[in-house]
C-alpha cells in the first residue's frame, strides 16, 4: 500500500522531468515574450530534482509548499511566481493533513487557483494563461467529483483531458495578460506555455496512478 | 552572437561582479541572490528598492547608492528577480523605517514583489508598501493588456524618490504619495530600429527589417504595436515626442525635464540628434525645458533606438531631481 506523500512524491519527480524535457518546446512557445520561459522552468524543476530526498521526506502539505518554495526561490518571473503560489498555496490548504481526500485536494486545488488569479492582476478565463488549463480542469474534477462515484484516476483523467482542451483553445487567443498582451493580434496562433505546463502536470499525476492501478 | 559573454548563465554574475569590483567603495554585491547594495552608512531613513530582470543596465543595479536606491534585486535577464532575493533585500537595508519597493509594471515583476511583501507581513516586517510604475503611453491601458508598462520613466521616480529619502523625518506613505505623484506626471515612448540578443537565445528576439521600425516597442525586445517603415530622425523623433506630449497632455507653460534614453546599441551621438528635435517640439508648444538627461539610462542589452520621456515638473520636483546623488555610474 502507498501512502498519498510516496505518491505524491512520484508525481513531483515526474512532473519535474517532463518539464526539464519541455525546455525546447516552451522556449519555442514563449517567442512572444523573450523566450526564457523554457529556461526557467528547467532551472526549477532541476532545484525540485537536487532536493528531492529532502522532498520525499516530507508530509503531503510540507512537501507541496518546500516544491513551491524551490520553484519561487530559482525560476524567477511569472513563472516562478505562478508555480510557485500554485504549489504553496496547495499545500498551504492541505495543511498537516496526512492522507487527503479527493474533496481536500479539490478546496486545495480551488484556493491556488484563486490566489495565482489574483497575483496575475485578476486573470480571467480567455486571458491567454495557464489559467485557460487549469480552471477548466478543477472544474471536471468538481463536477467528476460531485456525482459521488469517481475514483482518484477517474478524476485525474478528466482534469487531463480537460487541461487538455484548455490549452489547445489558447492557440486560437488573443493574449491580454502577460508580456504577450502587449502586441495585441500578433499572440494569436501560438500555444500559451503556461497552459502547457499545466497540462504536462496532470498527465505526470495521471501516469503515475495508472501504474498504481 | 559575438559578445563579451562566457557562458549565458553567468551573465549577471559576471556583470555584478565587474559592478562590484569598479565601485568597492559604494556598493556590495550578495551574489547567490543577486542583491547589489549600498555599501556607506546610513541609518534613520526609508529604504528604497527596485528589482527587474537583468538586461535594462544601468537599470537598476547601477543606480544603487547615497539618493537613489538603497538595494536593487537583478533577476535572470528579462525576467523578475526571485521572491526569496527581494525578501532578503528588504531586510537587509531595512532600518526601522520602512521599505518602499519601486516596480516597473510587469506581470512578473509584480507577482514577485507581492509575494515578497505577503512573506515579509507573516514574518512580521520589515513594513514594506509598493507603488507601480507604468509610463509606457504605447500600451493601452485596458483590461486588454497587462497595463502600461513601466519604462525610462522610472529612472525619474528613482531619482526624485531617492533624493527625498534622504531628507530628514521622510516617512514610509509620504514617499510613496511623492513616488505616484512622479509616475502620474511622466510619459514615455519608443521605438526600435533593431532587435537585441539575449545571451540564452543568441538571436534576435524579434525580426526587423532593414527598412522597418518597431514602434512602441517593449523594454524585452517583445515587439511593438506598430511596425513602420523607416523613416528620417525628424520624423520619428517627432511621432515618439508628440505621442509623450499628447498623452498627458502636456500643455504652454509647463516645466519639465527631458529625457532621451538610448536603448543600448544606439550611439550618443545619434541621441543627441534626437534630443535636438524634441526640444524643437518642446519649444514650439511653448514648454520650458528645466533639464536634460541623454544616455543610456534603461536598456534593452543591444537594441538599437530610443524613447523619449519627459516629466511635468513642480519646485519640489526640480530641487530633488539636481540634488547630488552617489550612484556607481558616472563618467568622470
Amino acid at each position: 500500500m502507498h501512502t498519498q506523500k510516496d505518491v505524491l512524491a512520484g508525481v513531483i519527480e515526474l512532473i519535474s522531468k517532463k518539464l526539464i524535457d519541455a525546455e525546447k518546446i516552451l522556449t519555442e512557445l514563449d517567442s512572444m515574450g523573450d523566450a526564457d520561459c523554457g529556461s526557467g522552468i528547467r532551472r526549477g524543476f532541476e532545484a525540485v530534482l537536487n532536493s528531492i530526498g529532502e522532498i520525499k521526506e516530507l508530509e503531503v502539505g510540507d512537501m507541496l509548499k518546500k516544491v513551491g518554495f524551490t520553484l519561487a526561490y530559482t525560476i524567477g518571473g511569472t513563472s516562478g511566481a505562478m508555480l510557485g503560489t500554485g504549489f504553496i498555496e496547495t499545500g498551504k490548504s492541505i495543511g498537516d493533513n496526512r492522507d487527503p481526500q479527493p474533496a481536500d485536494w479539490l478546496k486545495a486545488l480551488k484556493c491556488a487557483l484563486g490566489v495565482i488569479k489574483r497575483r496575475g492582476g485578476n486573470t480571467q478565463i480567455e486571458d491567454k494563461t495557464l489559467v485557460d488549463a487549469l480552471e477548466p480542469a478543477i472544474a471536471a474534477i468538481q463536477a467528476l467529483h460531485e456525482t459521488g462515484q469517481a475514483t482518484m484516476l477517474q478524476l485525474l483523467e478528466g482534469a487531463y483531458a480537460a487541461a487538455k482542451e484548455g490549452s489547445d483553445r489558447t492557440i486560437d487567443m488573443v493574449a491580454r495578460k502577460g508580456r504577450a498582451s502587449y502586441v495585441g493580434e500578433r499572440s494569436r496562433g501560438n500555444r500559451d506555455p503556461g497552459s502547457l505546463v499545466i497540462v504536462l502536470m496532470f498527465e505526470a499525476a495521471l501516469e503515475i496512478y495508472r501504474r498504481l492501478n | 552572437m559575438k559578445k563579451i559573454i562566457n557562458k549565458p548563465d553567468d551573465f549577471v554574475g559576471d556583470m555584478l561582479k565587474g559592478l562590484e569590483l569598479s565601485n568597492p567603495e559604494k556598493i556590495g554585491v550578495l551574489y547567490g541572490k543577486r542583491i547589489v547594495y549600498r555599501k556607506d552608512p546610513y541609518l534613520n531613513k526609508v529604504a528604497i528598492i527596485s528589482g527587474s530582470g537583468s538586461g535594462h543596465e544601468p537599470d537598476q543595479a547601477f543606480y544603487v547608492g547615497r539618493g537613489m536606491l538603497d538595494a536593487a534585486c537583478a533577476g535572470p535577464v528579462f525576467a523578475a528577480p526571485t521572491l526569496d532575493a527581494i525578501v532578503d533585500a528588504a531586510k537587509l537595508v531595512d532600518r526601522g523605517r520602512g521599505v518602499l519597493f519601486l516596480v516597473k509594471n510587469y506581470t512578473g515583476d509584480r507577482a514577485n514583489f507581492e509575494m515578497a511583501s505577503e512573506m515579509l507581513a507573516f514574518e512580521g516586517g520589515p513594513v514594506v508598501d509598493t507603488v507601480i510604475i507604468n509610463d509606457d503611453v504605447a500600451v493601452k491601458d485596458s483590461t486588454w493588456t497587462a497595463g502600461r508598462r513601466g519604462v525610462a520613466g522610472a529612472m525619474f521616480v528613482y531619482k526624485i524618490v531617492g533624493a527625498k529619502s534622504q531628507e530628514d523625518g521622510t516617512d514610509l506613505s509620504s514617499l510613496k504619495k511623492l513616488a505616484m505623484l512622479v509616475n502620474d506626471n511622466v510619459r514615455t515612448m519608443g521605438f526600435a530600429l533593431k532587435s537585441c540578443t539575449t545571451p540564452a537565445k543568441g538571436s534576435p528576439t524579434f525580426d526587423l527589417g532593414d527598412d522597418d521600425l518597431e514602434l512602441g516597442v517593449g523594454l524585452h525586445g517583445e515587439p511593438g504595436r506598430q511596425r513602420l517603415k523607416f523613416m528620417p530622425a525628424d520624423e520619428i523623433i517627432k511621432i515618439i515626442t508628440d505621442s509623450v506630449l499628447e498623452d498627458l497632455p502636456f500643455i504652454s507653460g509647463d516645466e519639465v525635464a527631458v529625457m532621451i534614453n538610448g536603448l543600448g546599441g544606439t550611439p550618443i551621438s545619434e541621441l543627441y540628434i534626437a534630443a535636438g528635435i524634441t526640444h524643437t517640439i518642446i519649444k514650439n508648444k511653448k514648454i520650458k525645458v528645466f533639464k536634460t538627461y541623454v544616455n543610456n539610462y534603461c536598456t534593452s542589452l543591444d537594441m538599437e533606438g530610443c524613447s523619449v520621456s519627459i516629466l511635468r515638473l513642480d519646485e519640489e520636483f526640480k530641487r530633488l531631481l539636481i540634488s547630488p546623488c552617489d550612484i556607481p555610474i558616472r563618467y568622470f
